[in-house]
């Protein structure tokens, strides 16, 4: 090795004096995070029964959110239009790499459940033989700031502020709802094992939750297939639902793409997601003829043009109607 | 019946070399030419795998750029044997004169193909999403 060292000296140093800032601007983490267009992905796979057929129409889209950047990333996500580069704020960044995966599968879940109803339900009202019963069992922790141990992602809550988690199951506000604070700041929770725990807010952190719901049974039987998959997050909920609402009623969408975004609840409410315009970027580079956003986040995108129709719904009956007005173009 | 002869004689040829080249180096430098090789390998490949890693956010370019990155994965262990006899039969002049050639094939194509077959095992499980 010596003799290497020593007949190529100076390549090596002239070398080595190049690598560095190459490897500095490879591997350095900066504080900035990119969403990017992603891909398309048939919801065909995501529910399973042998009892019925699942439509392979329709279609949810998901976008890459990545933090940290390098900064030869970041350089290259700046000058594209489609991506959307922002500083990661502190509070966000106060989680782990398995964490964030665990966030992504557990609202995964609990969308497939709350997709899952809204379907039934609706269904239901064309066909009395669909049939769902479910079970409200309490909330889930989605995010606890980090110094807290005692509350992890996917940790149970039965109670908050010595009320019963049945209180909190009449506010379909939104798929991650935050439960309100007191004048102190704090709220007191329970905790599944009987264990109460007081959390005082500190800055800008937050603690959300997820609905936790447990399917009873189901006419016709049901499984959640989708669990198995890496792809996480809660934004495939209203395509989701949209499919499994064709399927049970044996709707013929063979003519038709679908494809859209948002998040749905088990009460039929559509909500917000992020990433929005990355998606419609994604839409637009397939051939897709009809693409559902949620109403209230339709301004954001207003502006790009699309090669296909979007409808802006706000909830569940409102989505079934205009995809059977999309069935009768 | 004359080609397995030839293939057995190749492989017998192979085994020689490598006990000739394990009888004539030292503990020593075998580390040192290890480390030597594990360094030059991957001083040359690391900054093509980054940069192939770093445009990883691009995902439309997702499948091109697993498959170069498997293919480079597959490339470092012929580096690698490159680098290990080089710096070896620095250090002993015996091993200089061997024919090393089989021992390089046979040891990087082994490497590689286990390296392969790991790497497209762990790309499948990435781009399916399972």
């Amino acid at each position: 090795m010596k003799y290497y060292f020593k007949k190529y000296k100076i390549l090596i140093l002239i070398v080595i004096i190049l690598y560095l800032p190459l490897l500095f601007c490879l591997l350095y983490p900066t504080k900035y995070s990119v969403t990017a267009p992603g891909e398309l992905r048939s919801t065909a796979k995501v529910y399973q029964s042998d009892e019925f057929t699942i439509n392979d129409q329709f279609y949810t889209i998901y976008v890459l959110g990545y933090y940290p950047l390098t900064p030869f990333q970041s350089f290259l996500a700046k000058r594209n239009h489609e991506m959307e580069v922002g500083i990661h704020h502190a509070e966000y960044r106060d989680t782990t790499k398995l964490n964030e995966f665990k966030k992504g599968q557990l609202s995964k879940e609990a969308s497939l459940i709350e997709s899952a109803i809204a379907a039934y339900e609706e269904a239901g009202k064309i066909d009395t033989s669909i049939q769902i019963e479910y079970e409200f069992r309490g909330l889930k922790i989605y995010h606890a700031p980090s110094r807290l141990k005692d509350l992890e992602v996917g940790s149970e809550i039965i109670g908050v502020n010595g009320n019963s988690y049945l209180d909190y199951l009449n506010n379909p506000s939104g798929f991650l709802d935050l439960v309100k604070l007191d004048d102190n700041n704090s709220i007191e929770l329970t905790l599944k094992n009987g264990k109460k725990f007081t959390y005082v807010k500190q800055g800008s952190e937050y603690l959300a939750f997820v609905y936790h719901f447990k399917i009873i049974y189901s006419s016709p039987k049901l499984v959640l297939s989708g669990l198995n998959d890496l792809v996480g997050g809660p934004s495939g909920g209203l395509i989701q639902g949209l499919s499994l609402y064709a399927s049970l009623l044996k709707i013929n969408t063979e003519k038709i793409k679908i494809a859209g975004t948002g998040t749905l609840s088990y009460a039929g409410f559509v909500g917000e997601i992020g990433g929005l315009r990355q998606k419609i970027y994604t839409a637009n580079r397939s051939d897709i003829d009809y693409f559902f956003v949620p109403k209230s986040q339709y301004n954001l995108i207003s502006d790009i043009s699309t090669n296909y129709l979007v409808f802006q719904v706000e909830c569940f009956s409102e989505a079934v109607d205009k995809l059977y007005e999309a069935l009768k173009e | 019946m004359k080609h397995s002869k030839n293939k057995l004689s190749i492989y017998k040829r192979y085994l020689n070399i490598a006990r000739r080249i394990r009888e004539e180096s030292c503990f020593k430098s075998t580390i040192l030419s290890m480390i030597g090789a594990v360094i030059f390998s991957l001083f040359l490949l690391s900054v093509p795998i980054l940069i192939l890693v770093n445009l990883l956010i691009f995902t439309k370019l997702q499948l091109f750029i697993t498959i170069l990155l498997v293919f480079l994965i597959s490339v470092w262990p012929f580096l690698f044997f490159f680098a290990y006899y080089k710096l070896l039969s620095q250090y002993h002049d015996k091993i200089k004169k061997m024919e090393l050639k089989y021992v390089y094939w046979s040891e990087s194509a082994v490497s590689a193909f286990i390296l392969l077959t790991f790497s497209i095992a762990v790309a499948i499980m990435i781009l399916g999403g399972i």
